[in-house]
This record gives structure tokens, sequence and C-alpha cells, in this order.
């Protein structure tokens, strides 16, 4: 009982300090509401990258990895969230505006309580399951574990080349995260550190339902927050949510950036460009860095989404908003990203892929041939293995044939720079990779693909959910054709 | 009144004579019955509250059938904005799809469900340490050998022709260190030792290395066929000893080498 107090309380402290991080990024007007959609799920995927971050600034100047520390941590999120609520407490819930419709209401309510049970179901599988995979023991719980056990952020384990750990580089998010927990329970049981992956599940969808429903109408962004919900690799696939590997935390924090990229450019196209929120831009780089400092995926991935956002901005709207936005979204990248960037060079490279330090034109052309077997094997796995991964790629598919005009509309062609742009640095990767090829891309393309699978429901929702605020459509969904 | 031996004995009936499969599904029916009797009130306490509220309830489901069905058409806007033509097509392939989506979420969960009541009799609420899950019964064994005949805070010089990072995990605070072969280094393992990695041995480590690990203890662990010396097999006492007991065969013969040494003992 004592166990599941104290869990709450960490669940507690880190959305609080969340929310208190997340509200200057959401506020559009002094009286916007405090507790939507939206701003809990961002306050849930901020709360637990910010606990992690601010344990390794701490421990980066020397401070101890310790109790006292986890529940500094907890008790400052209850200070900052519960004076942010005080502050808003007029304004706490989000009074809907929007024209009465007992239908659309009723299935919202009804997809609100589905979203519950998931969430329920979720969390109760988790707590069955201790970590019990290689990647969430070999390479991130062991160094929570070392973490816990050191009580500091320079280990002298986990610093030297030859102690046993996957990928002694790796980013610390989670083993923080991690640690967290078990400083607040004072006890090392990595079932209970996995709570944290049920309630990133919760902020991404949660944050998936909030934009969208910002753009499209509500219903249609419920129903396309239910699909994401039950995208099978994310959950309840043994390796998504379920799980403490960090492929579904990196896919979540990636997915919410994406989201507020997109609709930094759906907002352009529908508004004059000076009424884009730089706040989006700031929530984008806040959770991309989270991504990036989640599993280095989240650099590739951040390269992909700064150069779509800016040269479709660019191209498209001609302005010089599009310099600032992605300006302002590598800029906070930059800032909280960079001391984990510095602090890496100094751990061991034993067991690294190192992408990045092997990347040269001539090996590429080199390893050309392993497009012939990588190409056929990531197409096979976005189109067969729908079964086992889900049907998101034939959806966005299909989304994306039924109405090819709104695909050629900047925020949508933002979406398709960002897959292919993900799923070549996956062929890229296993060019580069040291290891063999098909043994390094068949045990690990699902998980990546599993990393980029909210984007692929967000392309659909896009394609087909009608605007919102339009009372012209008494239906959620619209197609081709439309403000051509 | 169904009894856990009862649920057990059903589950027996109906599987095969494997003793871990026998195991897994008497625990499995066990966990079912009790997930049975929990869920039990509550659906009874929420059926009684939809029967009870049946005009609401049917109201409800009416409006949210509606909106689904709103939420789900798909019209092309045109550029007034005012005429709006439904496009059976896409709508048909929306629902399809969301169809399909939600038979597939289904059977995912009913999968799900069933694997973790297949798991519960092994993983139940007992901790990893406890457990020691998803690793070979050798790695299970050299690990519960290391926990008794070392002290917590030693230092573990081991070489290996596997990746030791399920030792490493559970072993700690212990911490174990181990040089890996340049060959092995980005050589992904297959189950069952399908794959033989390069390996030091001890021999190939040379004392200023070892004196910079500053161990306490070296462990020589060799499964492949490539590394195991037949006549090494009953070099560590301590070792054979230690499994004997644990497999309850005093004339066992392991057959794997484990040889664990404190460093200071070591031999020219």
């Amino acid at each position: 009982m004592t166990t599941a107090a104290i869990l709450l309380l960490a669940l507690a402290g880190q959305w609080l300090l969340g929310l208190a991080a997340a509200r200057p990024l959401l506020r559009r007007t002094p009286s916007s509401p405090l507790l939507t959609a939206e701003s809990s799920g961002l306050a849930i995927l901020i709360g637990v990258a910010l606990t992690a971050w601010l344990s390794f600034i701490y421990g980066l100047c020397g401070g101890p990895l310790n109790a006292a520390l986890s529940w500094t941590l907890t008790l400052a999120g209850f200070a900052a969230g519960g004076t942010v609520i005080w502050r808003n407490r007029r304004h706490l819930l989000e009074q809907d505006q929007t024209p009465a419709d007992a239908d659309e209401k009723s299935f919202i309510r009804l997809c609100h309580a589905v979203l519950l049970i998931l969430f329920l179901a979720l969390l109760a599988q988790t707590l069955l399951t201790p970590q019990h995979l290689w990647d969430e023991r070999a390479i991130f719980a062991i160094k929570s574990a070392v973490l816990f056990e050191d009580e500091t952020l320079r280990s002298p384990s986990l610093t030297h080349s030859d102690f046993v750990q996957g990928h002694p580089r790796y980013p610390l998010l989670i083993p923080l995260a991690e640690r967290h927990i078990y400083g607040l329970l004072d006890s090392r049981d990595d079932r209970w550190s996995k709570v944290l992956f049920p309630w990133l599940y919760l902020g991404l969808t949660l944050s998936f339902a909030g934009v969208l429903q910002r753009h499209v109408k509500k219903s249609a962004a419920w129903l396309f927050t239910i699909a994401l919900a039950t995208v099978p690799c994310l959950m309840p696939h043994e390796y998504g949510f379920l799980s403490g590997q960090a492929d579904a935390p990196v896919g979540s924090f990636h997915a919410v950036s994406v989201l507020y990229l997109w609709s930094i450019l759906r907002r352009a196209s529908n508004a004059p460009v000076s009424h884009v929120s730089l706040g989006d831009a700031l929530a984008a780089g806040a959770c991309a860095a989270a991504a990036a400092f989640t599993k280095d995926e989240g650099i590739a991935q951040i390269m992909v989404d700064a150069a779509a956002l800016a040269v479709i901005g660019l191209v498209a709207f001609r302005s010089r908003a599009f310099v600032i936005l992605p300006a302002a979204f590598l800029a906070t990248i930059v800032l909280t990203l960079g001391p984990w960037m510095w602090y890496r060079q100094s751990l061991p490279l034993t067991n690294e892929m190192n992408y990045f330090g092997r990347l040269s034109p001539g090996l590429l052309w080199q390893r050309r041939d392993t497009l012939n077997w990588s190409v056929p094997h990531v197409l096979r796995r976005l189109f067969l293995e729908w079964r086992t991964l889900g049907l998101q790629w034939w959806l966005m598919l299909v989304a994306l044939l039924t109405a090819p005009r709104i695909a050629m509309r900047p925020p949508q062609l933002f979406l398709i720079a960002d897959v292919i742009g993900a799923l070549a640095a996956l062929v890229v990767a296993g060019m580069l990779a040291p290891a063999e090829l098909q043994d390094h891309l068949r045990g690990s393309s699902d998980r990546y693909l599993m990393q980029i699978a909210p984007i692929a429901v967000l392309f659909a929702a896009a394609q087909w959910a009608a605007p919102m605020g339009d009372s012209q459509h008494r239906s959620g969904v619209v197609s081709a054709g439309d403000n051509a | 009144m169904v009894s856990e031996p009862m649920a057990a004995d059903w589950a027996l009936a109906r599987t095969g004579p494997d003793p871990y499969a026998r195991f897994e599904a008497s625990g499995a029916a066990i966990a079912g019955l009790w997930v049975a009797r929990c869920l039990a009130p509550s659906l009874t306490v929420a059926a009684f509250l939809l029967l009870a509220n049946i005009g609401r309830v049917e109201r409800f489901a009416n409006r949210a059938a509606r909106g689904l069905r709103s939420a789900t058409r798909v019209h092309s806007a045109v550029p007034s904005q005012a005429e709006i033509a439904r496009r059976p097509l896409a709508t048909w392939a929306l629902r399809s799809l969301l169809l399909v989506w939600m038979l597939l979420a289904v059977f995912h969960t009913t999968a799900a469900a069933r694997k973790r009541l297949l798991d519960w009799p092994v993983f139940r609420l007992r901790t990893g340490e406890q457990i020691l899950p998803g690793m070979s019964p050798s790695n299970r064994e050299v690990i519960r050998y290391l926990q008794h005949a070392t002290p917590e805070d030693a230092r573990i010089l081991a070489v290996s022709d596997q990746k030791l990072f399920f030792l490493s995990y559970y072993l700690l605070p212990r911490t174990v260190f181990s040089p890996t072969h340049p060959e092995s280094e980005f050589t992904i393992p297959q189950p069952n030792l399908q794959r033989q990695l390069t390996a030091y041995r001890l021999d190939d480590l040379n004392e200023d290395y070892i004196q910079s690990i500053n161990p306490d203890y070296i462990l020589e662990y060799f499964e492949g066929d490539a590394y195991v010396e037949s006549e090494r097999l009953l070099e560590d006492e301590d070792w054979v000893a230690f499994l004997r007991a644990k497999r309850g065969d005093p004339g066992l013969t392991p057959e794997y080498v484990v040889v664990l040494r404190p460093y200071r003992e070591r031999g020219p």
C-alpha cells in the first residue's frame, strides 16, 4: 500500500512539475483553461523529461542522486504545479464552446471511457511483469540501478569501458527517471519503475487528442486518438509501452514534437503567419530534446524535423517566421540537450554503433548493396506485418490515395517528409552499422517503426478529419478537393 | 463454488505431460480463477446499474453510435465550404480499416491477457531478482552461485564467450567487468548459443590490465564448444558442490566451465 501511495505521489509530482513548465507554452489568452487534454498530456511528458533532466544537471554539478533529490523534485513539483493551479483556479477546466451536438458529445465521452480502460489495462499489465527483455535491462535498467546504488552521475562503473552494460553512451532519460522512482521508494524493484511507461502512453494520447482537436472536429480527433491508443505495436505488444524499453517513450516524445510542428504549419495555412504560436515551437523543441535524451534515434529525428519544417515553411509561406520558428525549435533543443551531448563525450564507446562517426560518402557508396535487402525488408515490415505491428501504414497510404490534394498541403507534406526522412535514416543506419545487416535491422526495425507509428495516424487524421469550427460540417471527416 | 484445486485439475486434464507446461497451465488456471473472482462482483454491479438505467444507457448508446457514424463519414469540402459532397468510397475505406483495426485490437488485447495469465505462475508479484526472468538456465545458475560465493561489494573480472549483461544487472551492487573481444563487439548473440562469440581467455589478459581493474574475484565462464575444456569442468570445487546441491545430483559433472577464484589466490 505504501508503494502504491509513493508511486501515485511520484506521478502526481512529475505531472505538476510538467504542468508548471507547460503552462507558459500553452497559454493562448489570459482565460485559457488550465486543465485541457493537451495541457494534461504535455504535462505528463514534460514532467517525466524534466525530472530526469533536472536530476542530470544536478548530478553534473556534483550533486548526489539520492532519495533526498527525488523527494525534493517531487515536492518542488507540488509547489510549482500547486501554485499554477491556484493562480488559474478560475479557469481550471475547459468550457466547451462548440455548438451543442449530443451525438458528438456522447461519442467523445465513450472515447474517454475507452481510453481510461486502455490505460488501466496497460498499467495493470505493466505492473504484472518485472523487466524481462534484453534492451530494457542490458541498456537502460542497468544504468538506473547503478545510478541508484552509486548515487552519482559520474559512477565509476558507468564511466569504465569494461563495466558490463549495453551502449554506455546511450541517453539517460529513462535511467534517471527510473532512478527517481527508486529514490522515492528507497528500494530497487524494476517492476515499479515501469509505472513510467503507461504514464507516458497517457501523455502521448492526451497530447495527441488535445492538439488535434485544436484543428479538427473533436469527435474525429478522439476517434483517431483511440486508433493511436490501439496500435498493437505500441500497446499491448511486448516491446511497446508494456516494457521498460525506450522505443515507445522516444515515439511519444517525437510524436508530440511532430504534432506541434504540424500544428504550426496547419495554423500558418489557415491564418496569417503572425498568428502562429512561438509556444508551439518551444513545446516541439522540448519534446524533441526529450526524444534525443531518451534514445539516439531522437537526434536523427530532430535533423529530419528541423529540415522539413524550414524547407516546407519557407517555400510555402515565404515568411521570416519560418526562419524564427525552426530557430526557436533548434535553440530549445541545443539549450536543453547541450549538457548531455557534452557529458556523453566522456563516456566509453564500447559496443556503440557510432553512426555519425562512421558516416562518410565512401562508406555509403561501398555499402549501397545493403539497400537490396533493407528496402524490401522495411516495406515488408510496413505493409505485410500488419497483423503484428498494426494497420497504421495502410491507413496512411489509403488516406493519401483518397485525398491526394490535401496531401500536397504544407502540413501534410511535412508529415510525409518526416516519415520518408525517418525511413531513410533507418536504411542508412543499416548501411553504417558495424553489426551484421540482417541481424541488426531484423532485431530493430519493428521497434524503430513503432517510434514513428503515431505520425501515420496523425497523417490520416489530418487527411480525413473536418476542420475545427467549420459549422457546415455536421460530420467529422473531410476529404480531397477541399479548400483547393 | 470453483476452488483453486478444481481449476488446476481442470487445466491439467487439458495439458500434455511436459512438467513446465503443466506448471504453467495450473498456475494460469488459478490466476484466471482469481481474475474471475475479482471481476465477477464488479461486472454484476455494472450489469445491475446498466439494467437499472437501461433507458439512459440506450439513449447514450444510440447517440454515441450516431456520433461514431458521423465521425467516420468522409466528406469533400469545396472552396465555398457551403457545399459538401459525401465521399462514399473514402468513407467505406475508413470504416473498413477502422473495423479491422478494432478487431485487431481485440485480438491483441485477448492475446496479451492470455500471456499475462501464462506468465503469472512464474512472475506473480516477485521481483526480477527473485525470478531472474528471460535468460538461460545456465545464466541463472551462475548468478545464483556468484550471489552465494561473493560479498555484495565484490568487484568481479569475468572472461566469457557470452554477453554478461544479465549477470551484471542482477549481481549489483557487485560490479562485473569483462573485456569485450573486438571480433564480438558488434555480434548479436543468438538464443541457446547458436552463435559462438569470440572471447578472451584469462591467459590473454596481461597483469597490468587485471591490476587496473583491481578485482576481488576473477570468473571464467564458458559455454561454447570452442571454449569448454572438459578437464576444467570440475576445477572449481565450490561451484561443482553448489550445482550438485542445487540440482540434487551428487555425481553431476557440469556441462560448462565456471571457475571463480579470489584474485590474490590466482596462480602464476
